[in-house]
Order: C-alpha cells, then sequence, then structure tokens
C-alpha cells in the first residue's frame, strides 16, 4: 500500500514536469499554430542556468529564478524570430520549415549546451531539501513543489488567457489570426510574447526537476518527448488539456516501476506510447476536447 | 484502340521515361570515381552513401510526394539493424534471412502504426511519429538482455559473394540494392500512384473526390517508406559489424532529415545528392570535435534556410525548361464514353436531407432528383445552402439526415472516394486543382481514377510493367485530348500556378469530365470568367450533357442558368423553395420574393 502511494505521489510530481512542458507546446501552438520542438530545450537550459548562477555564482535562489527566467525568455524570443525568419506579408510561414527549423535549435540548443556544461550529469539545487511523511509514504519536499507550481502555472495562465488583453489576443490569434489582425492585433507581438512565456514555463519544470533527475545536455529531446506525449494526450484544450495528459502520464509511468527487475524499467519506456495509441483509436481528438484529428 | 496509333514501342517509351535514373547514376559515377580516384573521396563515404539514399528515398516517398513528415523512420532504421543483429546472435540467421525478417516486421508494424497515427492531420502526425522513433531508441538504450543496452551488439553477420572480399562483396550487394530500390522508386513516382501521392501532398478533399482512397494510399505508402528504412537499417548494420543506439538518435534523425533536404525533397534521385555531401562533411567539422553536435544543429538551420527547394530542385528547374514539350493531341470524337444507364431510375435522388451547423440549419429537408442527361441547376440566394448541398451529395460532409441514392444504389454516409467511385465528379466553388502536379498531370489524374492505392497497384506500378506502362501512354493521350479540347494543349507541362484564374477552372472541370462520370456536380464554374469563356464553357457543358452525363450546376449568373438548364432548382435558407422548368421558376412567387425581397 505504502509502496503504491509512493508511486502515485511520484507520478503526480512527474506528471506536472511533463504538464507544464506540455503547456508550452499548447501555448506557442495557440497563438501561431507553430508545434515548437524546442520546449524541452528551454527546460534543459533553464535548468542548467540556475544551477551554474546558484551554485557557482552563489546568488540566492529565488533571485536566480528571476534572472533565469528573463534569460529563458530571451531564447523563447529569439526561437521565435528564427522561425519566422523566412516570414513576409506574402509568404506565409510554412509549418513543415518551421517545425523543422525548431528540431534543428534542439540540437543547436543541445550542442552549445554540451560546450559550455560539457558531458557529465550534474545536479540542481534543491528549493527545499529534505522530506516528509503523507500517510505513510515518504514525499520529497522537492517533487511536492513539482506538484504545486503545475497546478498554480496551470491556474494563473487560465486566468491570463481569459481575464488579459494578451490573453484574448492569443486566443483570438487561434481562432482565426487574419481576422485577429485585421483588427488591429499584433500577430508577430503576440507570437513573440506566446514564445517567450512558453520558454518560463518550461524553465522552471527545468529548474524544478533538475535536483531529482540531474541534467545533462541530451535530455531536451526526453522532456520535448514527455511534453509532446502530455499535448497529444489532452487535446487542444490550451491549459487543462497538457495538464491532464502530462499528470496521467507520470501516473502510468511509474505503475510499471512496481514491477521486479529490469523489466519496470523497459515497460516505463514503452507504455506511454502505448498509452497514447489506445488514446489515438479511443479519443481521436484527446482526452478533453479539441478538433486535431483529420 | 483508338489510340494504339500514336503510341510509341513501350521500349523506347521505358528508356524515356527511365532518363532521369540513367541520368543520375551516369551522373553520380562521373563525379565520383575521379574524386575517389584522387582520394578526396572515401570509398568509405561512397558505400555508405548507398546506405543512407535507400532510406532517404523512403523519406522523400512519404514526404517530398505525399507531404507526410515522419520523424519515426529513424525508429524503422533501428529495428531493420537491431533485427539483423539479434537474429544473428540469437538464431545464427544470415544478412539475407534477417533482413527479411526485419523488412516483414516492420511493415507489420508500420501498417499497424500508420493507420492510427495517420488519422492526425499535419503536425500531429508529426509528434506521433516524433514519439514512436523515441521510443524505440529508449527501448534499445534499456532492454540490455535482447539489444545489449547502451553497450550495443557485436558481430553483425558480414555477407561473402564467392571469392570476393568481404568488403568488396558487401559493398556490391549495398549498391545492389540502392540501385534496384532506386529504380522502383523512381518508377513509382513517374505512375499513377506517383500523381496520386502528390494529389494527396496538395489538398487531400478534391484528391478523395478524384476517386482517390486518401486513408488506404497514405498507409500503404508509409509502409512502403518504412520497408525502405528497414532495408537500409540491415545494410547498414552489416556494414558496421555492430549496432549502437547512438546511430538512432534524435540527431542522426536530424542528419538523414537533413539529407532530405538539402538534396532536394520531391525528385527521389537529390537524395543522393543531399546524402553524399553530408556524408563527406563530418570530415570538415572534424576539427571542432566537441562542437560537432552544435555545428549539425546550425548547418541544418542553415540549409533549411537558405534552400528551402534543395540542390535538386534547381536542377530541376533548368532542365524543366528544357523537356518541355507539347501535348500531341488526338481524336477526341471518341473522348466522352456515355455512361451505363443504370434502370430508369434517375441519376441522382435525393430523399429529406438535412444538415445542421450549431443552430443553423443549412440544409433543411430537401428532396429532388435529377434524371439522365439532364442539366439542372440549384440557384438561389448566399448562404442559401447550396455548396453545402453539394459537399453532402459528393460526401465531402458526412450525411447525418435523409438518404441520397446514385444510380439506384444508397450512397448515404460512404466515403468521398467510393462515390466519386461510383461515377460522381465535382469541381469547387474556389478551384481545387492539384498544385503539386501540371496541368496535364491534373486531368491524367481525373483519367485514370487517381489510384486505387492497393498494395498490388504499389507494385505494378514499381515494377513498370508493360501493361502499365501502355495504359500509361493511353491515359496521357486521353488527357492530351481533353486539353485540346477546352484550349490548352500548349500548356500541358506548365504548372497550374501559372494559369489565370479562368482556366484553372477550366482544367478543373476538365480532370472531372475526363474521369467519365454519369453525374458531373458543378459549383459557380461560370464565377469570374468573362463572356467569351462562359459561351465556350456553356458549349463545353451542353456537349456533355449530350454525351450522357448528367449534370448538376450551381450557378449566381441568371442568364448563364436560364440559357443553359433543363431544370432549375430553387432552394433559400436551406429549404427547397421551388423547382422547374426554367420559365417556370422565373415565374413563381416565392423565388421572386426570395431574390427581390417582398
Amino acid at each position: 500500500m505504502d509502496q503504491v502511494l509512493q508511486v502515485v505521489f511520484t507520478g503526480l510530481s512527474q506528471g506536472g514536469i511533463y504538464a507544464l512542458i506540455g503547456i508550452g507546446f499548447s501555448l506557442v501552438n495557440m497563438a501561431t499554430r507553430v508545434l515548437n520542438l524546442a520546449q524541452g530545450s528551454y527546460a534543459l537550459w533553464g535548468g542548467f542556468l540556475f544551477l551554474t548562477l546558484a551554485t557557482s555564482y552563489g546568488i540566492p535562489p529565488v533571485a536566480a529564478i528571476f534572472v533565469v527566467l528573463a534569460l529563458v525568455a530571451v531564447l523563447g524570443v529569439a526561437t521565435e524570430r528564427i522561425v519566422t525568419l523566412r516570414v513576409r506579408p506574402w509568404r506565409p510561414i510554412s509549418h513543415d520549415m518551421a517545425i523543422l527549423t525548431t528540431l534543428a535549435l534542439v540540437i543547436v540548443f543541445e550542442g552549445a549546451a554540451f560546450l559550455i556544461w560539457g558531458p557529465d550529469p550534474q545536479r540542481g539545487p534543491a528549493l527545499q531539501r529534505g522530506v516528509f511523511s503523507l500517510f505513510g509514504a515518504i514525499v520529497v519536499w522537492q517533487s511536492l513543489w513539482m506538484f504545486v507550481a503545475a497546478i498554480l502555472i496551470s491556474i494563473g495562465l487560465q486566468l491570463l488567457l481569459h481575464r488579459t488583453w494578451l490573453g484574448r489576443a492569443m486566443r483570438a490569434c487561434a481562432q482565426n489570426p487574419l481576422t485577429a489582425a485585421l483588427l488591429g492585433v499584433d500577430t508577430r507581438r503576440v507570437g513573440s510574447a506566446a514564445f517567450g512565456l512558453s520558454a518560463m514555463v518550461g524553465a522552471i519544470a527545468g529548474i524544478l526537476v533538475s535536483p531529482i533527475t540531474w541534467l545533462d545536455y541530451q535530455l531536451g529531446g526526453d522532456f520535448m518527448l514527455k511534453g509532446v506525449l502530455a499535448y497529444l494526450l489532452g487535446g487542444e484544450e490550451a491549459v487543462a488539456g497538457p495538464l491532464v495528459g502530462g499528470i496521467l502520464l507520470g501516473l502510468v509511468e511509474n505503475v510499471f516501476l512496481l514491477l521486479p527487475g529490469t523489466t519496470g524499467g523497459l515497460l516505463k519506456q514503452v507504455v506511454p506510447m502505448g498509452v497514447l495509441i489506445a488514446v489515438l483509436v479511443l479519443r481521436p481528438q484527446g482526452l478533453l476536447s479539441g478538433r486535431r484529428a483529420g | 484502340m483508338i489510340f494504339r496509333r500514336t503510341m510509341t514501342f513501350p521500349l523506347v517509351y521505358l528508356l524515356r521515361r527511365n532518363s532521369v535514373y540513367f541520368a543520375t547514376i551516369a551522373g553520380y559515377a562521373l563525379i565520383a570515381t575521379p574524386l575517389v580516384a584522387s582520394g578526396i573521396l572515401y570509398g568509405d563515404v561512397i558505400v555508405t552513401s548507398g546506405i543512407f539514399f535507400i532510406l532517404v528515398m523512403g523519406l522523400d516517398l512519404l514526404y517530398g510526394y505525399t507531404g507526410l513528415l515522419s520523424f519515426g523512420h529513424i525508429a524503422f532504421f533501428a529495428i531493420g539493424a537491431y533485427t539483423v543483429a539479434v537474429l544473428a546472435k540469437l538464431l545464427g540467421l544470415s544478412l539475407l534471412g534477417g533482413g527479411l525478417a526485419a523488412l516483414l516486421l516492420n511493415l507489420m508494424l508500420a501498417l499497424t502504426l500508420g493507420r492510427i497515427l495517420l488519422r492526425l492531420s499535419g503536425s500531429y502526425f508529426m509528434l506521433g511519429t516524433l514519439a514512436f522513433g523515441i521510443m524505440v531508441h529508449a527501448v534499445i538504450t534499456t532492454w540490455y538482455p535482447v539489444t545489449g543496452g547502451d553497450a550495443g551488439l557485436g558481430d553483425v553477420p558480414q555477407a561473402r559473394m564467392g571469392e570476393l572480399s568481404p568488403t568488396l562483396s558487401l559493398a556490391i550487394i549495398i549498391w545492389g540494392t540502392t540501385l534496384a530500390l532506386f529504380w522502383l522508386a523512381m518508377n513509382l513516382a513517374q505512375s499513377r500512384v506517383g500523381r496520386a501521392l502528390r494529389a494527396i501532398r496538395s489538398d487531400e478533399v478534391s484528391a478523395a473526390c478524384s476517386c482517390i482512397p486518401v486513408a488506404r494510399l497514405k498507409t500503404n505508402i508509409f509502409a512502403l517508406s518504412a520497408g525502405y528504412a528497414s532495408v537500409s537499417g540491415s545494410l547498414f548494420a552489416a556494414y558496421n559489424g555492430v549496432v549502437h543506439p547512438d546511430s538512432f538518435s534524435l540527431s542522426a534523425l536530424l542528419d538523414v532529415l537533413l539529407m532530405l533536404f538539402f538534396g532536394g525533397e520531391g525528385t527521389i534521385w537529390g537524395g543522393l545528392i543531399g546524402v553524399t555531401v553530408l556524408r563527406t562533411l563530418p570530415d570538415l567539422s572534424g576539427p571542432l570535435h566537441a562542437g560537432k553536435i552544435l555545428f549539425s544543429g546550425v548547418l541544418f538551420a542553415v540549409i533549411i534556410y537558405l534552400f528551402p527547394r534543395g540542390i535538386a530542385g534547381g536542377i530541376r528547374r533548368i532542365f524543366a525548361h528544357l523537356a518541355r514539350r507539347p501535348a500531341a493531341a488526338v481524336l477526341d470524337a471518341a473522348l466522352v464514353r456515355a455512361p451505363a444507364i443504370v434502370g430508369d431510375a434517375p441519376v441522382l435522388k435525393a430523399e429529406n436531407i438535412g444538415q445542421s451547423f450549431g443552430g443553423l440549419r443549412a440544409v433543411d429537408d430537401v428532396s429532388f432528383s435529377i434524371d439522365h442527361a439532364r442539366i439542372k441547376s440549384l440557384i438561389g440566394p448566399n448562404g442559401a445552402g447550396k455548396s453545402t448541398l453539394l459537399n453532402l451529395i459528393s460526401g465531402v460532409q458526412t450525411l447525418r439526415e435523409g438518404r441520397i441514392l446514385f444510380r439506384g444504389e444508397d450512397v448515404t454516409g460512404r466515403r468521398p472516394d467510393a462515390i466519386a467511385r461510383l461515377g460522381m465528379q465535382r469541381t469547387f466553388q474556389h478551384e481545387r486543382l492539384f498544385t503539386h502536379l501540371s496541368v496535364i498531370e491534373n486531368v491524367m489524374v481525373g483519367c485514370e481514377h487517381g489510384s486505387d492505392g492497393s498494395a498490388r497497384e504499389l507494385f505494378r506500378c514499381a515494377l513498370a510493367l508493360p501493361r502499365t506502362l501502355r495504359e500509361e501512354q493511353r491515359v496521357r493521350a486521353q488527357a492530351a485530348a481533353w486539353l485540346a479540347t477546352i484550349g490548352l494543349a500548349e500548356r500541358a507541362d506548365d504548372p497550374v500556378a501559372v494559369l489565370p484564374h479562368g482556366l484553372r477552372k477550366l482544367v478543373e472541370v476538365a480532370r472531372a469530365a475526363a474521369a467519365q462520370p454519369s453525374l458531373l456536380l458543378l459549383d459557380e464554374t461560370a464565377a469570374g470568367l468573362n463572356d467569351n469563356e462562359k459561351q465556350s464553357l456553356k458549349a463545353f457543358i451542353r456537349r456533355l450533357r449530350d454525351a450522357g452525363i448528367t449534370i448538376l450546376l450551381i450557378e449566381h449568373d441568371m442568364e448563364f442558368v436560364m440559357d443553359i438548364s433543363d431544370q432549375v432548382l430553387v432552394v433559400n435558407f436551406g429549404r427547397r423553395i421551388a423547382e422547374g422548368s426554367p420559365a417556370e421558376v422565373r415565374q413563381d412567387k416565392a423565388v421572386l420574393a426570395a431574390y427581390l425581397g417582398t
């Protein structure tokens, strides 16, 4: 029983991380119709930058977080600029080229991280050390924060989307970018803002997860995959979709660690894809509503 | 038999058709041989280029032709490699045995996976395949007992031919396979299947209305390209003697995509350029060592920015000018075959059909029928539901209320390609030609009813059997005759994008008529045409009717409608408000009210 609870808590906290990366996907896709594969790289870079600032430069964690968010937001906006380099009013964005460019950027981020931080895994500082006991299970404080952050950020983004001008503009772009532009929304800037915002969400995920999983330069692709799965599972509901998808993914993955031996580790890799396929067969539009099935 | 006279002897045709194939091989040999001899290019690079060319061809069939970008092919490649290695270790299977087993496994996997993932549209399909690709990589890295985990597997069997050294034997096997698969892919690309694939890339809805079973063809081509990846992977394993997860990672996938895009997608042969150049490049990044990953990422970004069409795209543009030949038009007398009349039932019978969009009743309980070889016009104010009606009849929108009988058969709820195959063709209000095909190829898709997308047809076209080639010639001559009929013989090889709007609409009508339909649906074909064009369109439509084709057309130009129609059906707010001869409708009070307001 304790073991089951343990797995549930681990699943919830990891699911929170997947959800945050998935939300990044959905924000950018909503505002620009681009699927930004570099989403996982922001988490990687966020984690690495935080680690460097907090340990090598000794900046207090809270201050370091804000600096990291600012830096990673720049990376996000830069991504948007690079993706839209060829775009002109008479030459709209080519989605295939955009997704390929972001894939190239994943490799660029990976290569640069390798040059800066080297090949060995590193562990980031925890926001709160230690553990506490809940219903007999041992919970690491940090992993509680991972889950709480996912929930809080989701609520915050939901409010942003529905209560602010920027949020309305993003939703307008999602429905019809041309009409939005004609009504005076600067779609380029809304797109930039979405990229910046989603990069910051990704960075928070990276900062939170780094003490648990450690960081190495290749992790951007793994983060991206988990985000993609969370996003595909959840459907096109901007925030709630990836949140539900991510947490479900975290839970399902960790259930298999209950199995003895190495089988669990192997199944952990295979099962998410199985879940995705099951969802696609039974509910092609994703768990929550959506309209992406062709 | 009418066209027999004009047909080229199949062998000559075969040579002309294969000119690009032979030119590529000759050109490659001509450039590569001196480079290898002088030591600039390693023999090793040439051999591995063959391996990767196979993989890139598979991706090109899928992306360059069908428009589906798969990130999962690195997984099929990995499975191809690991199956050979694992089966050799466990069962002592040879390269051939292991390779065939891998091929079988990959084909089954791709057919299953394709059926599921291809439900997703565009970008989501990419994400799904990406998930698959990374998952397989994770499995081979973790499954120690079988795959050796991150240490990989060694001792992959080397194939040996007679007295030749293993290296030479393998080089011959690799290039033999490469040339064979290259030939098959080139044949396929130039066949009706190739045209159907490019039609799908251009516009799935209009491809379906041209009889192409989009989902089935996509699944089959996905499997075929997975097969290419599998063969490539098996050869890769044999060549290296070891398999290691690093060769199948995300950045390995990026390298392969880079080869495709640098060489030029949509050409098949362009891949060979991309592969060879980029297999040579690692030597250039050598001094960078630690920066290698960064280097390849930046290189990729720069190349897709600078050459979105690839090198082959540029070369092809030059040759397209040289290769132009006017379509030889022949005998348009026998062009339209009278469709078979099924009993004396009306060609089309709609019973109480309806459609709501949210709270809006776009079509409300409409019933009507059309008799054989009649022209019926469908008129009504803007937003009356005319186009929706046409979409429901042709299956573009699934009919949920009411029933449609086409030539006595209930077609309610069928897919558009199934309905089209029964003999119903349509055009669209905003013309939907296949932009990735030339003018004559658009009409050819109509003539040959696209492709049935079956595995059998894929094989027949890839093998370029004499029967297929004769059929191909017949279709081309027929399409040329259709173009001559609408006065576009000179523009046969133009891309459709350069035609003015009016001519594009005409080509669309020709594409639909070329399929020899019994019912032709025309959605505002005359809109935007000038008076002369309208007159010739009118004559053209009458000729089709006289040949026995039944026509339902939507039109706003009342003069046009009253002149050409045998019957007029008037709708407003989704309801049928009048029906009758042009003269009757003109007098009808409800019609006058709808058009003039009361």
